[in-house]
């Protein structure tokens, strides 16, 4: 048991650590976002000649952001989701509530593991296609942007993961493993 | 059968707490059992991935990233002054100025949560301290915070219109008119019922301080005059527009006010990527959902399904409006939109016969209904949980407002001039 909480606990700070450069990377992304579409409206209104993969590729970021954004939401449980039921369960008082919200946990986020299991390998086998596709603007390679699909499905099947993690631990009555990454941000 | 199963799927991962991301990619998955070909999967890859690099979308994380950036600049402060000058001499002169702040809020931040935590932690403890019940403040609080998505820049607004191919332009005319009818109801009830609690008023303000808080509030007012006068007036498309808000309140921030540095540009930079990736991932999975939507023909059936129970289009609505109201208790306007949109938009528009803005309206209005209705909308928690007060109490209080809603979603569903007027007059598009 003391391994299976010592693996969980390493396993939540590493993800922890993961979370943090993931968190870098989409405000990043944001930014280039943003730089690349006011381009776009500079080149399109003042100089008056569009550059079509300044907005292609802002969609490309926005893609990356939503994907890897994801993964962070898994974390933070900022995803839109009904939490009506492990509410009125955590509310109750009593070990057989606390087993069954846990254990609604795990199957939940089993079954997104599941979902991201089709993320990373069709979103794989999906970029793999256009390895000599170019975006309708000839700029991209559309090989690199779409590698956000398993990348993102990647991370988001990590967080799931240690979310489990944390649930396990707490179910074999420790506390949820420490988390100080987070506390950092 | 696949049809029954995908909805049992659907309905059962998101009862069990799998994001609704997560629920709505599952249930995609009954179709490929169905079909029984692994290129299904990557069609679904495919439409995700279409999803999340669609330019109408790119407006959701620029306009989400203008209302960070705003409020982190002390904006908010501006426009409440600006609202107290206006409104404050009313019976229950500081709810009004929470109602006309959250109206003037919306046009920069989009969204009800947003609106909830920059209005409630501010309003919530002033209130009480003037005398306020809690639940009353609370209540006034969480039903101005819908304000915000029928408002320009409502980031479902643009969602609806991306996904559903309607122009933006038009949803945001019409939800100026919206807007302005919900915000003067609630206001009217306002005055009502704290005339029945006799709340005191503040002094009128003298043309010198309206002129003065104006003056204040020029700057950050410029925001939605730029954004609806370039995506109204047709100059610049909702994403451009969306750029130009963020270099605008970047200007504002940085170097007018000095009220944002780099720490707090990264972090805005960062909720808005959380936020937006919330709603991004949503929207990529939805395209998948609605691909499967589609050729399992499921609007048809369910159109089918509704005439079997009633011809009667008003009964219809009743329906429809029943189901949205309960599922807007249970999750946020976004996601329904997206979940249930591609199965009730081409019924509402194709057999009902209502515009795609004003089957917009309906749906974004209705579920706004469900979500800030006791014992768990959504808007009700937040406020409850931003103002530390108790639900019961805000629930004790916030029927009045329920019930403004309720009439004017009848008015939207009865009257189509309410949401195609402006639409119809600029020629923005939008109505059939």
């Amino acid at each position: 048991m003391t391994a299976v909480v010592r693996f969980f606990t390493k396993l939540d700070t590493w993800t922890g650590r993961i979370d943090y450069v993931v968190k870098i990377v989409i405000a990043t992304a944001m930014f280039i976002m943003f730089g690349l579409l006011l381009l776009n409206v500079l080149s399109r209104y003042v100089i008056l000649q569009p550059f079509f993969w300044l907005a292609e590729g802002a969609g490309y970021m926005m893609a990356m952001v939503g994907l890897f954004g994801s993964s962070t939401c898994i974390r933070h449980s900022a995803h839109m989701q009904v939490n009506l039921i492990p509410k009125k369960l955590g509310g109750a008082d009593g070990q057989a509530h606390r087993v069954a919200v846990h254990v609604m946990k795990i199957l939940a986020l089993s079954l997104v593991i599941g979902y991201s299991y089709v993320m990373i390998r069709y979103g794989y086998a999906f970029a793999e296609f256009g390895r000599n596709e170019y975006s309708p603007s000839g700029f991209f390679i559309v090989y690199w942007p779409r590698l956000a699909l398993p990348l993102g499905g990647l991370l988001i099947a990590l967080q799931s993961f240690n979310l489990i993690g944390r649930s396990v631990v707490a179910l074999i009555g420790r506390v949820a493993p420490p988390n100080p990454q987070d506390e950092e941000d | 059968m696949v049809i029954v199963f995908m909805l049992l799927v659907l309905f059962g991962t998101i009862i069990l707490s799998v994001p609704v991301f997560g629920a709505m990619g599952l249930s995609t998955l009954v179709h490929w059992m169905d079909e029984g070909r692994e290129s299904v999967l990557l069609i679904f890859n495919q439409q995700t991935m279409s999803g999340l690099t669609g330019f109408t979308f790119l407006a959701v994380p620029m306009f989400l990233l203008t209302g960070e950036l705003m409020s982190r600049g002390g904006i908010t402060d501006r426009l409440i002054g600006l609202a107290r000058a206006f409104v404050g001499h009313f019976t229950g002169g500081l709810a009004q100025v929470n109602v006309l702040s959250s109206a003037f809020f919306a046009t920069i931040s989009g969204s009800g949560q947003a609106d909830v935590a920059a209005m409630g932690s501010v309003f919530i403890p002033a209130m009480k301290k003037e005398g306020y019940p809690a639940g009353l403040a609370g209540a006034i609080t969480a039903s101005s915070a819908t304000l915000s998505p029928v408002i320009p820049p409502g980031v479902i607004m643009i969602v609806y219109g991306a996904l559903f191919g309607v122009p933006i332009a038009a949803m945001f005319a019409a939800g100026l008119t919206v807007g302005i009818l919900l915000a003067a109801l609630y206001m009217t009830v306002t005055y009502f019922v704290c005339r029945k609690l006799g709340i005191p008023k503040y002094d009128r303000a003298t043309l010198r301080q309206i002129i003065s808080a104006f003056k204040t509030a020029l700057l950050p007012l410029g925001l939605p005059i730029l954004i609806l006068g370039g995506i109204v007036g047709g100059i610049v498309t909702a994403t451009e527009a969306s750029a130009i808000a963020v270099a605008y309140s970047l200007f504002l921030t940085i170097v007018v006010y000095k009220t944002v540095n780099l720490r707090s540009l990264y972090e805005a930079l960062r909720d808005a990527a959380i936020t937006s990736a919330g709603i991004l991932i949503v929207a990529g999975v939805a395209i998948s959902f609605s691909y499967v939507v589609a050729r399992r023909n499921i609007p048809q059936i369910v159109a089918r399904g509704l005439l079997s129970v009633t011809d009667n289009p008003f009964l219809i609505i009743v329906l429809i409006f029943l189901a949205l109201f309960i599922a807007g208790m249970f999750i946020g306007r976004t996601a329904n939109v997206l979940m249930f949109g591609p199965i009730l938009v081409p019924v509402m528009v194709g057999t009902l016969g209502y515009s795609p803005v004003q089957t917009g309206f309906i749906l974004i209005t209705v579920l706004g209904i469900g979500h800030m209705t006791p014992p768990v909308g959504g808007t009700l928690l937040t406020t409850a949980l931003v103002g530390k007060v108790d639900v019961l109490d805000i629930t004790r209080n916030i029927w009045p407002f329920i019930i403004v809603d309720s009439a004017v979603t009848f008015m939207i569903i009865l009257i189509p001039a309410i949401t195609e007027t402006l639409p119809r007059l600029l020629n923005l598009g939008g109505l059939g």
